[in-house]
């Protein structure tokens, strides 16, 4: 690949999709790998903090605060999804569904079918453009800006007490609580925290598309996994350090193949969706290959040994 | 001083029509500081039950706990997990296989702490661990880094001990802690555990199927049948014990309970 090219690809959708999509497989990486929980609610947490972050610029709000906004309220939607398995005792996958089927309501009734920015409005994108004018490149700068720190964020916070307490209570609640941690409000703490991350992804998604569908986060929750577990299969899981870059590198290179996929010419994206399934069938499955060769080989390393 | 006063324990079946499973019966016990007891019983006798309502995994149907005089009944278990260390049947309970020896130690150094901002793995937290681990002998100083799920049994059952003990606990249970481990590794995480227990001077109730272990450990041996404290033997009294006496025990114990029921029906 020359600088040529690699500028060309940078041009494209591919990488700040791929930025926007690695910020929220990093909220799904918080609740399928550190909680343990399949957490369905993306799939409308998403489009509802596009709605949100929209309505709020709409309204003549920054678009750096309707963000935070945003976020603000994404967290609260994952107290609440936390809440309904830890004091109701509703199964974590079906708290996730049952939040995923609720915000459908407010998705259609405030984005009307298909929320559209009014041209009139700045985002926080076009807003850096009008600095540097060079939309690209604002796009990029303020995705990466926000991964980077993302992840200082995430390895600051997962190495203290408190998250190293979050992460054991997610991995053996008996250890944890027979170490005198609160696992309740744990779990209360990643779900919220997972939302965040869902809920700014949205919102970056929504500004930078510039209008946003009720159901745009259809099949979301596969893309965060996929990414998950295509990082895990690149890097392995050798340290909780490696993980977190792992799903960077799981974001950018998901994205670069369907980028890849899209511009076959005269490729029916009807079939993406499928596709990605297959995707990610594939990528849940190597691992598992893995494991049948070398535990296959075991046995008869062995008996070598004991000849 | 740890008091126990006419703790009750029941369990509901999910089926209305079965009876209620009551598997703790009244049991009255003071466990004096120092004191290192074999709790021994049949299968369904209440011993690990004992143990999870004292540790505050399970709540007590009715009867009270006191630590120093301090009703701890209703205190939640993670907050009476400040006064109790425990250790496992099972070594993948006490641990997390796929964090650090460090990150396990870790946890279990601020047991009973508030858990704040600053960083989990300290340099200086590590040379405590490593002269914890030392006397161990697991070969574990200097390793830290390690995943938890690449040490043996043994060594993961002994990281587990070390870990209820980091921070000295008012109170050790032991629950079979041996009993998953091959015979020779048993026989020396049994050693370890007096020893531990010893220069520690650690207050310890301990559940064994081992019979042979529940008369040579400890100073005081307690014997629970259908959730009753059946007997409760002074160190001096243990010394003349033989496995034999123990079993006549059993039997005596569990004919006598039959009876007694006999008559309530």
């Amino acid at each position: 690949m020359n600088w040529g090219s690699i500028l060309q690809f940078l041009g494209t959708d591919a990488p700040t999709q791929g930025l926007i999509w690695t910020i929220f497989a990093l909220g799904v990486f918080i609740s399928y790998r550190i909680l343990n929980v399949a957490d369905l609610s993306v799939e409308s947490l998403f489009p509802f903090s596009a709605i949100m972050s929209l309505l709020f610029v709409n309204n003549g709000m920054n678009p750096i605060l309707a963000i935070l906004f945003a976020i603000i309220i994404g967290g609260i939607i994952g107290l609440v999804n936390g809440a309904l398995h830890i004091y109701l005792k509703i199964n974590p996958l079906l708290s996730g569904i049952i939040i995923m089927v609720a915000l459908y309501s407010p998705n259609v009734i405030l984005s009307k079918g298909n929320l559209v920015l009014d041209s009139s409005k700045l985002t926080i994108f076009t807003g850096l453009n009008t600095l540097i004018n060079n939309y690209t490149f604002s796009k990029l700068l303020i995705l990466g800006i926000i991964v980077i720190l993302i992840i200082f964020l995430m390895y600051w916070f997962f190495g203290t007490e408190l998250g190293l307490s979050l992460r054991a209570s997610g991995k053996n609640e008996n250890m944890a609580r027979a170490q005198g941690i609160n696992t309740n409000s744990r779990y209360l703490m990643g779900m919220a925290f997972s939302a965040m991350f869902i809920a700014l992804s949205g919102a970056l998604y929504g500004q930078m598309t510039k209008h946003i569908a009720a159901d745009a986060g259809k099949g979301s929750i596969v893309i965060g996994l996929t990414i998950v577990f295509l990082g895990e299969v690149l890097l392995g899981h050798r340290s909780f350090k490696l993980s977190l870059f792992s799903v960077v590198l799981g974001g950018i290179i998901f994205w670069l193949i369907i980028d890849i996929i899209i511009q076959i010419p005269g490729f029916n994206t009807n079939y993406l969706n499928l596709l990605k399934g297959i995707f990610i069938t594939i990528v849940v499955v190597i691992p598992e290959i893995k494991k049948l060769i070398t535990n296959n080989k075991k046995p008869k390393t062995t008996t070598v040994e004991e000849k | 001083m740890i008091k126990i006063e006419h703790l009750c324990k029941e369990f509901k079946s999910s089926n209305p029509t079965l009876p209620i499973n009551k598997v703790l019966k009244d049991v009255n016990l003071t466990i004096n500081d120092g004191d290192f007891i074999t709790l021994i019983g049949s299968n369904g006798s209440g011993k690990s039950t004992l143990q999870n309502v004292i540790s505050g995994a399970y709540k007590p149907t009715s009867g009270n706990i006191f630590f120093d005089g301090l009703d701890v009944t209703n205190l939640k278990e993670f907050k009476r997990a400040k006064y109790i260390g425990r250790v496992f049947q099972d070594p993948n309970v006490g641990t997390i296989g796929d964090i650090s020896i460090q990150e396990n130690l870790a946890l279990a150094f601020k047991r009973g702490e508030k858990r704040n901002l600053s960083w989990a793995l300290k340099d200086e937290y590590n040379e405590i661990y490593n002269k914890n681990l030392a006397p161990l002998n697991l070969g574990l100083e200097n390793r830290l880094n390690e995943k938890i799920s690449s040490l043996s049994g043994g060594q993961r059952q002994s990281i587990t001990l070390l870990m209820a003990i980091l921070k000295k606990p008012k109170l050790l249970l032991l629950d079979e802690h041996t009993a998953a481990l091959d015979p020779k590794t048993s026989k020396k995480i049994m050693g370890l555990t007096q020893t531990l227990v010893e220069e520690n001077h650690l207050t310890t109730l301990m559940i064994t199927h081992n019979m042979r272990d529940a008369l040579k450990y400890g100073n005081r041996l307690i014997m629970l049948s259908t959730g009753r404290v059946i007997a409760d033997i002074s160190a001096e009294e243990k010394a003349k014990l033989t496995i034999d006496d123990l079993y006549d025990r059993f039997d005596a114990a569990e004919k006598e309970n039959n009876f007694s029921s006999d008559l309530i029906d």
